[in-house]
C-alpha cells in the first residue's frame, strides 16, 4: 500500500459522508480531494499583503543592522551593567520555539501518538526557522561579527559558549533532515501535480529520485525513527546549555540549579503556543478544516495546559524559593520583579502567559480553534517577555552596587535600531516559514494518504 | 497665658526664619566656592624633583577635584618676574590632580639657593577668581643603608651652607615596595632621627615573596614635612624568597587555556559530538542510499 499514492476513484466521492453543514468527513475524502486540497497555493491577497508586512519590517531591521554595523553597538541602548539586552532575549526566545519540533514530531511520533501527524510538518518548519534566527541573532549581537571565526579557532572547550555553538549546529541540522526526510514522498506528488509551476525545478532537485518504493519507505521510515530519538537528546542539550549560559554565571536570578529544566518546560510551551497559532492560522487561510479539526485543537488544548502547569511549577521553584529566603544581594533584583520597575511586565507575562491560558484551555470551549488561536498568541507574546525577564532585570542588579556610573548605565531601553533588528529577526522567522507553505505542503500529502487508507483498511 | 501666647508665636516666627534660612541653605546649593590649589613637593631617589598640584572647590557643600583647571608654576619667581622660573603650565585630570617636573632649564636657579618657593597661579576664569599659592621648601636629602643583620638605616640631611648637614627629629617611615603601597618593615610605623640625622629599623618581615633571584625593594620616606616636602629612596635587596611563577594556567583544568581541557571533558565531549555528528552522516548516508535506489529504479524503468 505504501508505494502506491493512486489517485482514488470518484465512486467514494460520490457516497462521501458529509457533516450537516455540508463539508466532508475526513474519513470520507478522496486520495485526488487529500492531494488538491494539500498542495500549496499561490498567495491571494491577504497572502501578499502579509508577505509585504514581513518583507518591509525585515527590510527596516536589516537598515537598523547596518547603521549598527556602521556606528557600532553605541546605536543601542546596551552598555557596561545591561550589555545583554532585546538580542539575547530574542535568542533565548528562538531557541525555546525551536524545541517545538522535537515535542510534536519525535516525542508524540516516538510514543505513538498519531493524532499529530498533520502538524508535524508545521512544527518541524517552525523549529528550522526559529533555529535559523537564533544563530543569526547571536551574531547580530556581536560588535565585531567578522570576528566570529575566532570562536572556532581560539574558543575553549570548557566555555558553555563553545556547547552552544556545537549544539545549535547540530540541532539545525537534525531539524533540516526531520524536516527534509519526511518530505521526500511528497516531492513525488509534487512533480506529478506541479509540473508547469516556477518551483518545478526545485522539486526536481530536491525529489526527483523518490520513487515510492518499497525498499526507500522502509530506509525513510529506519531514518525518520533514528532522527526522532536523536533529535530529543539535541533539543534538551540545546535549551540546557542556554540555560546554562545563564546559570554557570553567578548574578542574582540566574544563580540557580533550576535553570535547565525551567528553560525545557517553558521552551515547550511556546512551542506548542506556536503551534497552535500556526495551526489555526493555516487552518483558516489555506482551508484546510479537514485536516486540522477540533480534535487537533483539543488535543493541543490539553497538552498545551499541561505544559503550562509544569512551566508554572518551575517558575514557583524559581522565584518563590529565593523570595522565602530574600537574601540581601538578590533583594533588589526580586523587589524590582514583584513590586518594582519590570512588576507590570512580570506579572502581565505570568498572568497572560501561563495562568489565563491554564484556566481557559481547561473549559472544553477555550480548546477550540479560535479561543486556542489567542490562547496560543497569549503564550507566545508572554513568552518572549519572560525572556526579556530572564535577561535584563538581573543585569541591571549586579551584587556589587554600581557607582560612578553614567546614569544610562543604570537603566535599560532598547533603541529603535534594536526594536528594529528583533522585530525584523521574529519577521524573518515569519517570513521563512510563510514561503516554505508556498512552496511545499504544509500538512504531509503521504502521511495523509497513508493514515487514510489504513482507516479505510481498518474498516 | 499671656506668656504661653508670646512663647507660641515665638516659636512660629523662629521656625519661619529657620525655614528660611533652611530655604536660603537650599537656594545655595549647586554653588561653588572659591578654587583652592594646593602643591606638593617630592623628589623620588634624590634626584631632580617634581611637583603635583591639586585643585578643589567646595561645591554642594563639601571639597571635589576641579578638573580642567589651567595652573602655572614658577619657581621662585612667579609671573611678575616677566616669565623667569617657570616651571610648567599644567591642567588639572579629572580628579583635580597635575603633575610637573623642574625642567633641566632651571637647574642654575635650582642650584643657587638651599631653600626654595614654589608659586602655583591661576587666572579668573567664569566660574572661578584668580588664585595664588605658594609652597617653600628646604633642599633635602634621605639615603637608605643596609647591614647583613637586616637592619636598615636611613638618614636625612638638608643642605646648608653648601654641604649636606643632618636632621634631627625628622618622621621617617621604612618599608617593603610592594603592588599595592608600602609595607612596614617592623612593628614601628615610623622611626624619629636622632642628632646624626638617622634612624635604625629592623627588617622583620622574613619570607616575603620577592622576585624571580628573590630581590626586595626596600623604601625609606619623608611625608608631608612642612619644611622638606616628600622624600623617597628605594633600594634592592636579596630579603625575600624567590619568586617561583605558578604555572597551573597551562595545566589542565575547567579554567585553562584552550587546549588544556580536563581530559574527562575532552572525553565526554568528543564522545558526546562524535555520536550525534556519526548519526547525522549515517543519515546522510541513508538519503544518498534513497537516491541511488531511485536512480536505479529510474534505469530499470
Amino acid at each position: 500500500m505504501e508505494n502506491s499514492i493512486s489517485i482514488n476513484n470518484d465512486k467514494k466521492a460520490a457516497n462521501a459522508p458529509t457533516f450537516a453543514n455540508g463539508r466532508r468527513k475526513p474519513d470520507a475524502l478522496t486520495d485526488e480531494q487529500i492531494i488538491s486540497d494539500l498542495l500549496p497555493r499561490k498567495f491571494g491577497k491577504l497572502g501578499m499583503i502579509w508577505m509585504g508586512i514581513l518583507v518591509v519590517i525585515c527590510m527596516v531591521g536589516v537598515f537598523a543592522y547596518f547603521r549598527q554595523l556602521k556606528y557600532g553597538l553605541v546605536v543601542t541602548n546596551m552598555r557596561d551593567y545591561a550589555s545583554w539586552g532585546i538580542y539575547i532575549s530574542n535568542f533565548v526566545f528562538f531557541v525555546a520555539i525551536s524545541l517545538v519540533g522535537s515535542l510534536i514530531t519525535a516525542v508524540l511520533r516516538l510514543t505513538g501518538v498519531h493524532w499529530s501527524t498533520p502538524l508535524t510538518r508545521i512544527a518541524e518548519i517552525i523549529a528550522v526557522s526559529a533555529i535559523t534566527f537564533a544563530a543569526i541573532i547571536i551574531i547580530v549581537d556581536m560588535g565585531r561579527p567578522e570576528r566570529f571565526y575566532n570562536l572556532f579557532l581560539f574558543g575553549r572547550l570548557q566555555s558553555p559558549i563553545i556547547w552552544d555553538v556545537t549544539v545549535i549546529t547540530t540541532y539545525f541540522f537534525i531539524s533540516l533532515l526531520l524536516l527534509y526526510i519526511p518530505l521526500l514522498p511528497d516531492m513525488k506528488i509534487l512533480l506529478a501535480t506541479k509540473e508547469k509551476t516556477k518551483f518545478y525545478k526545485l522539486y526536481r532537485f530536491m525529489g526527483s529520485f523518490w520513487k515510492g518504493t518499497h525498499l526507500q519507505f522502509r530506509i525513510s521510515k529506519k531514518a525518520i525513527n533514528i532522527l526522532c530519538i536523536a533529535i530529543v537528546p539535541v533539543a534538551f542539550s540545546i535549551h540546557t546549555v542556554t540555560s546554562w549560559l545563564f546559570a554557570t554565571t553567578y548574578r542574582p536570578g540566574w544563580d540557580s540549579t533550576n535553570f535547565g529544566p525551567y528553560f525545557i518546560s517553558g521552551a515547550f510551551l511556546v512551542g506548542s503556543g506556536a503551534v497552535t497559532v500556526a495551526m489555526y492560522v493555516f487552518r483558516k487561510y489555506y482551508n484546510l478544516k479537514n485536516y486540522i479539526t477540533y480534535e487537533h485543537f483539543d488535543k493541543m488544548g490539553k497538552v498545551t495546559v499541561m505544559l503550562a502547569l509544569l512551566y508554572m511549577y518551575f517558575n514557583v521553584n524559581e522565584f518563590l524559593v529565593p523570595a522565602f529566603k530574600m537574601k540581601k544581594p538578590e533583594e533588589g533584583f526580586l523587589d524590582s520583579l514583584f513590586i518594582g520597575s519590570f512588576a507590570p511586565l512580570f506579572w502581565s507575562a505570568i498572568l497572560g502567559g501561563m495562568i489565563i491560558p491554564i484556566i481557559v484551555l481547561l473549559f472544553k470551549k477555550g480548546r477550540h480553534p479560535f479561543p486556542m488561536f489567542i490562547v496560543g498568541i497569549m503564550i507566545v507574546v508572554g513568552a518572549w517577555f519572560k525572556r526579556y525577564l530572564i535577561v535584563t532585570p538581573t543585569l541591571l542588579h549586579p551584587f556589587l552596587p554600581m557607582h560612578n556610573v553614567p546614569e544610562s548605565y543604570k537603566h535599560y531601553f532598547p533603541s529603535w535600531e534594536e526594536w528594529a533588528i528583533a522585530m525584523g529577526s521574529l519577521a524573518g522567522a515569519l517570513l521563512v516559514i510563510t514561503i516554505f507553505a508556498r512552496i511545499f505542503p504544509i500538512i504531509p500529502i503521504q502521511e495523509t494518504l497513508i493514515e487514510q487508507h489504513e482507516k479505510e483498511h481498518h474498516k | 497665658m499671656k506668656r504661653n501666647i508670646i512663647s507660641n508665636c515665638a516659636g512660629v516666627v523662629l521656625f519661619l526664619l529657620a525655614g528660611l534660612a533652611g530655604f536660603n541653605a537650599t537656594a545655595k546649593e549647586g554653588e561653588k566656592g572659591p578654587l583652592k590649589v594646593t602643591i606638593s613637593y617630592f623628589s623620588l631617589d634624590n634626584k631632580l624633583p617634581y611637583l603635583t598640584v591639586n585643585a578643589k572647590s567646595k561645591i554642594d557643600g563639601k571639597f571635589q577635584p576641579v578638573g580642567g583647571a589651567t595652573i602655572k608654576l614658577y619657581l621662585d619667581k612667579d609671573s611678575t618676574g616677566k616669565g623667569l622660573g617657570l616651571i610648567a603650565t599644567v591642567v588639572t585630570g579629572e580628579k583635580g590632580k597635575a603633575t610637573a617636573d623642574i625642567p633641566a632649564s632651571l637647574e642654575k636657579i635650582w642650584k643657587a639657593s638651599s631653600s626654595h618657593t614654589f608659586i602655583a597661579v591661576t587666572d579668573k576664569t567664569k566660574d572661578y577668581d584668580e588664585t595664588n599659592t605658594e609652597l617653600s621648601i628646604a633642599k633635602a636629602r634621605i639615603t637608605i643603608d643596609t647591614a647583613d643583620d637586616k637592619n636598615v638605616v636611613a638618614m636625612v640631611s638638608e643642605f646648608k651652607d653648601n654641604q649636606w648637614v643632618p636632621v634631627k627629629g625628622i618622621d621617617v617611615k621604612m618599608g617593603i615596595k610592594r603592588l599595592g603601597g608600602d609595607l612596614q618593615i617592623g612593628e614601628e610605623q615610623s622611626y624619629t632621627t636622632d642628632s646624626l640625622g638617622k634612624v635604625k629599623g629592623e627588617f622583620k618581615k622574613l619570607g616575603m615573596p620577592g622576585d624571580k633571584t628573590g630581590n626586595i625593594i626596600l623604601v625609606a620616606k619623608v611625608e608631608d614635612n612642612d619644611t622638606y616636602g616628600n622624600l623617597r629612596i628605594e633600594k634592592s635587596e636579596p630579603w625575600g624568597v624567590k619568586f617561583t611563577a605558578n604555572d597551573d594556567f597551562f595545566q589542565r583544568a575547567l579554567w585553562g587555556s584552550q587546549f588544556h581541557s580536563p581530559f574527562w571533558l575532552v572525553f565526554m565531549a568528543y564522545s558526546i559530538v562524535i555520536g550525534v555528528w556519526g548519526t547525522i552522516l549515517y543519515l546522510v548516508f541513508l538519503i544518498i542510499k534513497i537516491k541511488k535506489l531511485g536512480k536505479e529504479e529510474e534505469r530499470l524503468g
